[in-house]
């Protein structure tokens, strides 16, 4: 091992490069002189002193290069040499230097790009932690319908406190409530922010120690008497207060609450979550929330996530122990019989969770493999296009090789050249990076507000080792055919010959880069045909013609005049423009819906109990009108069905089927919420709507008359208003309905918006598998496009003298086209049966994401491999069009 | 890092030893090093020049040793090179690797 000091030595001497060797020269200058002068004592003449000192010296150059040597510079020394030869390369064909760095760009942009998103939602746990490695999200199985069991992130407020109490000396625990956007509004003005409600114990738990004033304490988060204080990020300090010295104990509102700022969270801390909190307030000063709004804290409310931190010292397991009998003691006091429930102790990255991932997440992992896949055909595309010049260069590598030039060295010289073209290539990558992954981010996941930057270091870095790697991969077969070049053979050869070197391997190439086409492309195909089947789902109701209002009273009393002021709302909207018609209900599809068991005379209960909750949707007449669901037997509500009237419902097709099944369900009957209610006698049957999920089969439903809903215990006040408006028209009724809501019930939020906008979301990530694998398939196939081209432009160039002396001997223009074309339709034939068997083995990765299509569906397993096959022949166009211009004569007379 | 002393092949680094030797004496340079090897071995080490330079770079890169420019009684710009702290705990383990083989070959060839 070098010291400090050697090292310093070196640096110096790199640094003073031929100064330094100068110095040496003068070095070695006296010490011939010394030498000289004393060989002069010991009686020989001056000259022959001095020829003898420098014979006795040696080369004086040989033993500059060995010094030089010595002190481990020559490797650099062949580097610069390396680039410079490199450079002039570049310079002698700018062209196939601007493909390259272009290709590696495409390839190193798209993979950074996934790159950095993955990174940021699955690998990176969230910035600012303390200790992230002792630092876990916790969560719990439960049972779920059918036997399943999902995954939960949230707990009660009791579970909360029994398990941080049981634990203590185990791990840290603290709770937060959901993160949401608010407005932050203090002296200067006014700011849109994250508000986080958090407990006391949250904070420290994750980062220790604020950056400035402190943190809450237990008693500020007490739920009986909540304080208003807040801590606010080191981001929002700087953005908001220029990072004034005095940010401790100014006041603000945020979102109607006024607080005092007590602390400043450390630099870099935007909360455990992906969206970046910019102000955490007490817990216990959080409003009220869900649909009954009654408090987060409430006797079995589960609202609250937890996070634990792990004691330095404590093994994990004991920790999560622990964790686990406090929770069990709370629970087991609800439901004793239930063993499934286990704390589970997980990664603080939210998206590492356990259970079902979100779809986002799962194809983005599966574009990180496309993202490969375009990386590797862009590999093989430069590797192709460096053969093809490492061939031309054939004569002057042979050249180089004669003079004696050793083959390492010359290995070294093409690598240098594809590395360098390849670290060219992610300057311009990490541009396309930054601007595809913010693509990413918002488009995969819009509602995450993004603290950070795309580019990071980790990304930076990420880009150049894959530039260097592809590099080194994609001038490695070029190096080895040029390092293993026949020196006689190619200076013997002349300008004419060369056709056949190293198109094997190029041919190869081209084969890999059609088969991870066909790959790409199949995957494309699938995933427009499910999109296309999901968007032809019938949900049951007509989503773009259909608005949706309904209101929410912050302050979480009940409010009898809602339903007044809905049914004016009704009369008002019927003779407004682009109305068509008005329902009134209690549930309405995407909207609101709630489940409430039934009873059915000579059914078993057994077997209603294994069933799943249906749906109950209480709604006036026009309810199916307006939504355009279908009656598909019997009647729809009428006038008639009102207070006094024989008491009547409707029932979904599958309910119908599943309860009745081979017989008609009109006339049974059908008993709401207890056994000991009336019946309701089934006058229609409505087809099947999808109540909350796109893809879901549909759940049993059944409907009930607002006008018969009027006794104790039961509610027939509606809640949500429906409008049918003309089409085109649901923007302005949205509109109208908005303004109308607010003046009628200026203390309450309206919530407006036609279904489709409701519906949207869930058509999103089809959309975006479709989207994004296309435009992959399409990058792909343009890189492969671009590689057949050059290849059969260059395969065409070494054949031109071959064309010419065919054409002279008789060859007509269509023979030489079919030659051509068949040269580069074998290729394409082999990568596709070959990219065909690739398919079908990735088929299963991506099975999980399609609708209604198998991953190995014919169609597009005919459609995907012909796309290829016409853009191929168009790529081998061009030269097949250049080789019947050949003229024979011209080529004949060539030297 | 370091091998074990005695893994090492002893021959190594005896040029090197040899110049550390000269220089833990006092700062000298280049030619008067090969002049005080040659002289103090009665002849039999003949410093090869075209050894000595790349092996005093050696040193320096190793930071064994360190290099300034001063001026040389004959007036004349020299180069002199110094011993550092690292080169003389190199010195002594080098000193003692070589006592111990020179004694384990002395016992060998039954001279001990």
């Amino acid at each position: 091992m070098p010291t400090l000091r050697g090292l310093l030595h070196r640096l110096y001497v790199w640094i003073r490069g031929e100064r330094y060797a100068e110095e040496q020269r003068e070095e070695v200058e006296f010490h011939l002189a010394l030498e000289r002068m004393h060989l002069q004592h010991g009686g020989a003449g001056p000259s022959d002193a001095a020829h003898s000192a420098r014979r006795r010296f040696g080369n004086v150059s040989f033993y500059r290069e060995a010094s030089r040597r010595a002190a481990g510079l020559a490797p650099l020394d062949r580097l610069t040499q390396d680039m410079r030869y490199a450079w002039r390369g570049v310079c002698r064909d700018p062209g196939v230097a601007i493909t390259v760095v272009v290709t590696f760009a495409l390839g190193v942009g798209a993979n950074a790009a996934v790159f950095s998103f993955l990174d940021r939602v699955l690998f990176r746990p969230p910035a600012g932690l303390a200790d992230p490695a002792r630092t876990h999200r916790l969560y719990v199985p439960l049972p779920g319908r059918g036997g399943r069991t999902f995954v939960t992130d949230r707990f009660s407020y009791e579970e909360y406190r029994a398990m941080r109490d049981a634990a203590w000396g185990y791990a840290r625990v603290g709770a937060t409530l959901r993160s949401d956007s608010s407005s932050l509004r203090f002296a200067q003005g006014e700011v849109p922010v994250r508000r986080a409600f958090v407990t006391a114990d949250f904070l420290p738990l994750l980062v220790d120690r604020p950056a400035r004033g402190r943190f809450f304490t237990p008693d500020e988060d007490d739920i009986d008497s909540p304080a208003p204080v807040a801590v606010v990020s080191h981001a929002l300090w700087q953005r908001a207060f220029g990072g004034a010295p005095d940010i401790v104990d100014r006041g603000v509102d945020v979102g109607g609450i006024r607080l005092t700022i007590v602390g400043v969270a450390p630099e870099g801390f935007t909360g455990p979550g992906l969206s970046a909190d910019d102000i955490w307030i007490p817990a216990s000063a959080a409003p009220h929330y869900g649909p009954q709004r009654e408090p987060w804290y409430a006797s079995g409310a589960v609202y609250i996530g937890i996070v634990a931190r792990v004691e330095d010292g404590i093994d994990p397991r004991q920790a999560r122990q622990r964790l686990d009998q406090a929770y069990r003691v709370t629970y087991d006091r609800q439901s004793p019989a239930d063993t499934l429930r286990a704390i589970m102790m997980e990664s603080i990255i939210e998206n590492r969770r356990p259970g079902a991932r979100p779809q986002e997440i799962s194809i983005s992992v599966r574009l990180a493999g496309v993202a490969l896949i375009v990386l590797l055909i862009a590999c093989a595309n430069v590797a192709n296009l460096l053969l093809a010049r490492a061939a031309r260069r054939r004569r002057e590598i042979a050249v180089r090789l004669a003079l004696g030039v050793s083959r390492g060295r010359l290995l070294q010289q093409v690598l240098t050249e594809s590395v360098g073209l390849a670290l060219a290539g992610a300057g311009a990558a990490l541009v396309i990076a930054a601007v595809a992954g913010s693509v990413l981010r918002t488009r995969l996941m819009p509602r995450v507000q993004w603290g950070d930057a795309v580019l990071e270091a980790r990304v930076i870095w990420f880009a150049l080792a894959l530039a260097l790697a592809c590099g080194l991969l994609a001038g490695l077969a070029p190096a080895l055919t040029a390092a293993r070049g026949q020196i006689l053979e190619a200076l013997k050869g002349g300008v004419r010959d060369g056709a056949s070197h190293g198109t094997t391997l190029r041919r190869a190439l081209l084969v890999a880069q059609a088969a991870l086409s066909v790959v790409l492309l199949v995957g494309a195909g699938l995933f427009l045909r499910s999109l296309r089947n999901v968007q032809a789902i019938d949900v049951g109701f007509d989503a773009d013609r259909v608005v949706v209002g309904s209101v929410f009273f912050p302050d979480q009393q009940p409010h009898p005049e809602l339903a007044d002021a809905l049914v004016d709302l009704a009369d008002h909207l019927r003779s407004a423009p682009g109305v068509e018609r008005v329902a009134l209900s209690r549930a309405a599809p995407l909207t609101m819906t709630y489940s409430m068991p039934i009873a059915v005379p000579r059914r078993d209960s057994a077997f209603l109990a294994q069933l799943d909750v249906p749906d109950l949707i209480v709604a006036s007449p026009e309810y199916f009108a307006v939504t355009g669901m279908r009656i598909i037997a019997g009647r729809p509500f009428g006038a008639g069905d009102r207070e006094g009237a024989p008491a009547v419902a409707i029932v979904s097709e599958t309910m119908a089927r599943t309860l009745w099944p081979g017989e008609s369900a009109l006339g049974k009957c059908v008993i709401y919420h207890k056994p000991t209610n009336p019946c309701n006698t089934i006058v229609g049957v409505a087809a099947d709507a999808r109540q909350w999920s796109l893809i879901k089969p549909p759940a049993m439903q059944y409907f009930l008359p607002l006008a018969q809903r009027t006794g104790p215990n039961v509610s027939g006040q509606p809640r949500v208003i429906l409008a049918r408006t003309a089409p085109g028209q649901a923007t302005a009724v949205a509109l109208l309905m908005h303004r109308e809501l607010r003046r009628l019930l200026p203390n309450a939020i309206p919530e407006v918006a036609s279904l489709y906008r409701r519906l949207e979301p869930q058509l999103r990530p089809w959309r975006l598998g479709a989207s994004l694998f296309t435009v992959f398939a399409l990058l792909a196939l343009l890189v492969a496009a671009v590689g057949v081209y050059g290849v059969m432009s260059y395969v065409f160039s070494q054949r031109v003298h071959e064309l010419g002396v065919r054409m002279a001997l008789g060859a007509r223009a269509a023979d030489v086209v079919r030659m051509v074309l068949s040269s580069s339709l074998h290729v394409i034939a082999a990568g596709i049966a070959l990219g065909l068997l690739g398919a079908i083995a990735a088929g299963r990765l991506v099975q999980s994401l399609l609708y209604g299509v198998s991953a190995r569906d014919p169609m597009t397993m005919i459609v995907a491999p012909a796309v290829l096959l016409v853009i191929g022949v168009a790529a081998a166009l061009p030269a097949a069009w250049r080789a019947t211009r050949v003229d024979p004569v011209a080529v004949l007379r060539e030297p | 890092m370091m091998k074990p002393a005695a893994k090492r092949d002893p021959l190594t680094g005896t040029l090197e030893m040899l110049i550390l030797r000269t220089l833990s004496v006092a700062p000298a340079h280049g030619y008067a090093i090969a002049q005080h090897i040659a002289r103090l071995s009665d002849g039999v080490f003949r410093v090869e020049q075209g050894s000595l330079y790349p092996a005093l770079e050696r040193l320096l890169q190793k930071g064994w040793a360190t290099a300034r420019w001063g001026e040389s009684p004959t007036g004349r710009r020299a180069r002199y090179y110094t011993i550092t702290r690292a080169g003389r705990k190199q010195l002594q383990e080098k000193v003692s690797d070589y006592d111990r083989v020179a004694h384990a070959i002395a016992r060998v060839l039954g001279r001990a």
